[in-house]
């Protein structure tokens, strides 16, 4: 599938913030089943923008702005071929439990417990009642995951925030994709098989799926025989060529699309929109990567001299719902 | 004041025998013996005042009834010959060698995982290990700049490592300071004896982190950035920012601007080249460790990734000091650098692993039980000196997460005379010497950091647990000490 997506996000500050610096996870991945054609990233405040990819592969674009200024502007414009060639994992021969030491150690670092993803009774419970049983195709049992958590999950924004725990919707049973994708990875964890958090777009494709106005997420479980297959529990679903991987991660933390600090004493409120559309064919002249400055005007304070920077404070990250 | 000095059954630095002093002590012995307590508690007030007066002070974190203490010190010098230290100083490079191609290679290859010699595991469980840094290229492959090493010596004097500081390893100031003071208070004795120099300290630690300064820069900004003066060794960042001439910083002095790092100076932002931090890894970069850190420079990670600013030590050294990684040590020697260690380790007991843990829980009375990622003597249980309660608290801990935990047996610390009230006592010491690492050579300050445990009877020798220090006198020669010409004067004018 041939996608264009463009992910705008726009911050906003009651009185003008100063000494921004911004890390952003947006670009989709160069990936065997998914290629970036195309990548155009626009800022405002126009600022220099460096690229680098992170310890999991992800690229990540970083920038300062020096000035004071009362918004900011991202506009991450993608040109993306998706090619899945699985759709179906219950015909991989992986069966459940997978042997911890034929492992590779960096495949096990995906059972590891963390910060949003956390060890807990309920959680046990949880994993306790998909009644695995030895021998059971791996495919399965992720697809009971799937269905376990739409079963006994409601969707439903505004409950969770972006760095809940997996115990809060451990506790009041509703949540949004990134809780969806927290609790199936702790499900998985729980099972002993490595799991794995994606950040990424979704192509709605006549609002056949949840979660498609702003950026999505998902999760990937590791099938020995094939490696990381993707499932989505928000949507009750293996992933399809509908969805592109931007960034993948231990849990939501590894992979925000936007992570930044300031200083000064502005309120923040953030937006974000996503679009996506497929398109007919390659369009002429698509550069590889572009990075471009929007024209939003910086006053005139003195440019990281000695000013009192006023306390520093964490930019807000989108949650992905 | 030495009649009734007892051996205590452990390996004494002064005597080989009761009244039989070694040959490199017998001046000081025969000064020492000679003196008068009143000449000697001169001496001390003199040390204690010079202390006071340069504000050498330090913070024990839980004790509520003042910020600062003076670091106790002990006017009794230690004294090392020469070809014990060549061999200490042998030792701590080949290890100083060894842990920094550790570092490089877990950031990188990984062949000592792949390899099976340290299992994954263990590094990837290790609170200290920061992906962050994998594939990370830093400048010159140097990784721990600044190491204070902590030796000790068993029954039968022999040194051993007990543990590697290769984080912020604090003390050196102290080491400098103990030096100077000694010098003044102790005039001809410490003529008499041909000590090695360590006032090139500064000196040297300058040129480390000049080495590894961006784009070979000829005049490269160095600072020191530190906490704050709430941190514990906060005298010692400003003592060496003006040793070294440097800019001494907090986090809220730094910015970084398009992956470079500036320091904002009253002529407008300065560009930094080096910075030799003594904040911890966590509080480093809010962006990308605790955001909730106030003590960093946001963005400090981007710059560093890009080559633009040098990081000392760097970023995730801690995985070679964590306590259940140090067994393997004398391995990666062998692995990395095809030799054998020349300084053993203390053996230990790793929790983690199920044969050891079993054996530790059932012999806790007779082990020291630490904390894998604590440092200044926090976290620990002193198995024979513990009550049983204390004891299944820490079976408990274990239990739960035995990741955490390590045992050793207690090694009887060597024991070297203190002044204690009125009279010669021995008390237990151990040593740590501090290393320079330049990539390609290790330069060993001779001498080092004595701690002293002031208890009596007493195993932990850490600041924070009441211990004091002593100075070091490494020698250019061996075997006797040289005869004593002139009697010990105080210098005339000072009232004490």
């Amino acid at each position: 599938m041939l996608l264009k997506i463009i992910h705008e996000t726009d911050l906003s500050y009651t009185a003008p913030i100063d000494e921004t610096v911004m890390e952003l996870r947006m670009a989709p991945r160069q990936e065997q089943d998914q290629h970036r054609l195309s990548f155009r990233l626009a800022i405002g405040p126009a600022t220099p923008v460096t690229g680098y990819f992170d310890w999991l592969g992800n690229l990540v674009h970083s920038f300062t702005i020096n000035a004071y200024h009362e918004r900011i502007r991202i506009v991450a414009t993608s040109v993306v071929q998706t090619h899945r060639a699985l759709s179906d994992a219950t015909a991989l021969p992986d069966r459940w439990p997978l042997a911890f030491d034929d492992l590779d150690y960096a495949v096990r670092d995906f059972l590891r417990f963390g910060v949003s993803v956390v060890e807990s009774p309920a959680l046990r419970e949880l994993a306790d009642s998909l009644l695995a049983t030895p021998g059971m195709p791996l495919g399965e049992l992720a697809m009971a995951m799937v269905r376990l958590i739409d079963e006994r999950f409601t969707y439903e924004k505004g409950v969770t925030h972006a760095a809940s725990p997996i115990a809060e919707i451990l506790e009041h049973r509703r949540g949004v994709c990134q809780d969806f994708t927290h609790l199936m990875i702790g499900l998985g964890r729980t099972l002993g098989i490595p799991a794995r958090y994606v950040s990424g777009f979704l192509h709605p494709e006549g609002e056949l799926y949840r979660g498609y106005a702003q950026t999505h997420a998902w999760c990937e479980l590791y099938f020995p025989s094939f490696g990381w297959v993707g499932f989505d529990p928000t949507n009750k679903c293996m992933i399809t060529s509908h969805f592109v991987r931007v960034a993948v991660g231990r849990e939501y933390r590894d992979v925000p699309p936007n992570r930044g600090m300031f200083k000064g004493d502005g309120k923040e409120g953030i937006s974000v929109a996503v679009q996506s559309e497929e398109l007919p064919g390659v369009p002429g002249g698509l550069p590889a990567e572009r990075i471009e400055g929007i024209g939003i005007r910086t006053m005139n304070g003195q440019n990281g001299s000695c000013h009192d920077p006023g306390t520093q404070d964490q930019i807000q990250q989108q949650q992905q719902q | 004041m030495f009649s009734e000095y007892h051996l205590n059954g452990i390996f004494d630095e002064m005597f080989e025998a009761a009244g039989e002093p070694r040959g490199h002590y017998r001046s000081v012995y025969t000064r020492l013996a000679a003196l008068s307590n009143d000449a000697f508690q001169r001496r001390r007030r003199m040390a204690d005042l010079s202390f006071k007066n340069q504000g050498i002070t330090f913070t024990v974190y839980s004790d509520t009834t003042g910020v600062e203490k003076i670091f106790p010190f002990d006017l009794i010098p230690r004294i090392v010959p020469s070809n014990e230290w060549e061999t200490i100083e042998k030792g701590l490079s080949q290890r100083l060698m060894a842990l920094n191609a550790f570092c490089r290679d877990v950031y990188h290859e990984q062949r000592i995982l792949r390899e099976k010699i340290i299992p994954a595991e263990l590094i990837y469980s290790a609170k200290m290990f920061r992906r962050e840094m994998l594939g990370l290229q830093v400048p010159r492959d140097i990784y721990i700049h600044i190491c204070g090493t902590d030796l000790i010596r068993d029954k039968t004097g022999q040194y051993l490592v007990l543990e590697d500081n290769g984080r912020t390893p604090s003390g050196v100031s102290y080491v400098l300071e103990n030096r100077a003071v000694m010098k003044r208070v102790f005039p001809v004795l410490f003529g008499a004896y041909r000590v090695r120099g360590i006032e090139d300290y500064p000196h040297n630690l300058l040129h480390c982190l000049q080495n590894v300064a961006p784009q070979a820069r000829e005049d490269p900004t160095v600072v020191i950035l530190t906490p704050g003066i709430y941190n514990s060794a906060y005298f010692e960042h400003s003592f060496l920012a003006r040793q070294m001439g440097v800019e001494l910083v907090e986090g809220r002095d730094l910015i970084v601007d398009n992956n470079s790092v500036y320091m904002r100076t009253v002529a407008g932002l300065r560009k930094v080249d080096v910075i030799y931090r003594r904040v911890d890894d966590d509080f480093l970069d809010p962006l990308t460790f605790r955001p909730d850190s106030s003590l960093g420079v946001p963005g400090l990670m981007n710059a560093y990734r890009c080559g633009n600013v040098a990081l000392v030590n760097a970023v995730g050294t801690g995985v070679a000091d964590d306590k259940a990684i140090y067994p393997y040590v004398p391995d990666m020697i062998r692995f990395y650098l095809n030799e054998e260690p020349i300084l053993n380790n203390v053996p230990t007991y790793i929790c983690s692993r199920e044969s050891d843990r079993k054996y530790v829980l059932e012999h806790l009375h007779e082990l020291v039980v630490k904390s894998t990622n604590e440092s200044g003597g926090y976290g620990m249980l002193m198995g024979h000196q513990s009550t049983s309660a204390e004891r299944a608290k820490f079976a408990e801990m274990i239990k739960k997460d035995p990741r955490n935990f390590i045992a050793q047996p207690i090694v009887e610390l060597s024991q070297h005379p203190s002044l204690i009230d009125d009279r010669f006592e021995g008390r237990r010491i151990d040593l740590r010497p501090y290393l320079l690492s330049f990539g390609d050579k290790v330069v060993v300050m001779p001498g080092g950091l004595t701690r002293v445990a002031l208890r009596r009877g007493s195993l932990v020798v850490n600041s924070s647990q009441g211990g004091g220090s002593k100075d070091t006198w490494v020698l250019e020669e061996d075997g006797e000490s040289p005869p004593l010409l002139q009697p010990e004067l105080v210098p005339e004018g000072v009232t004490v």
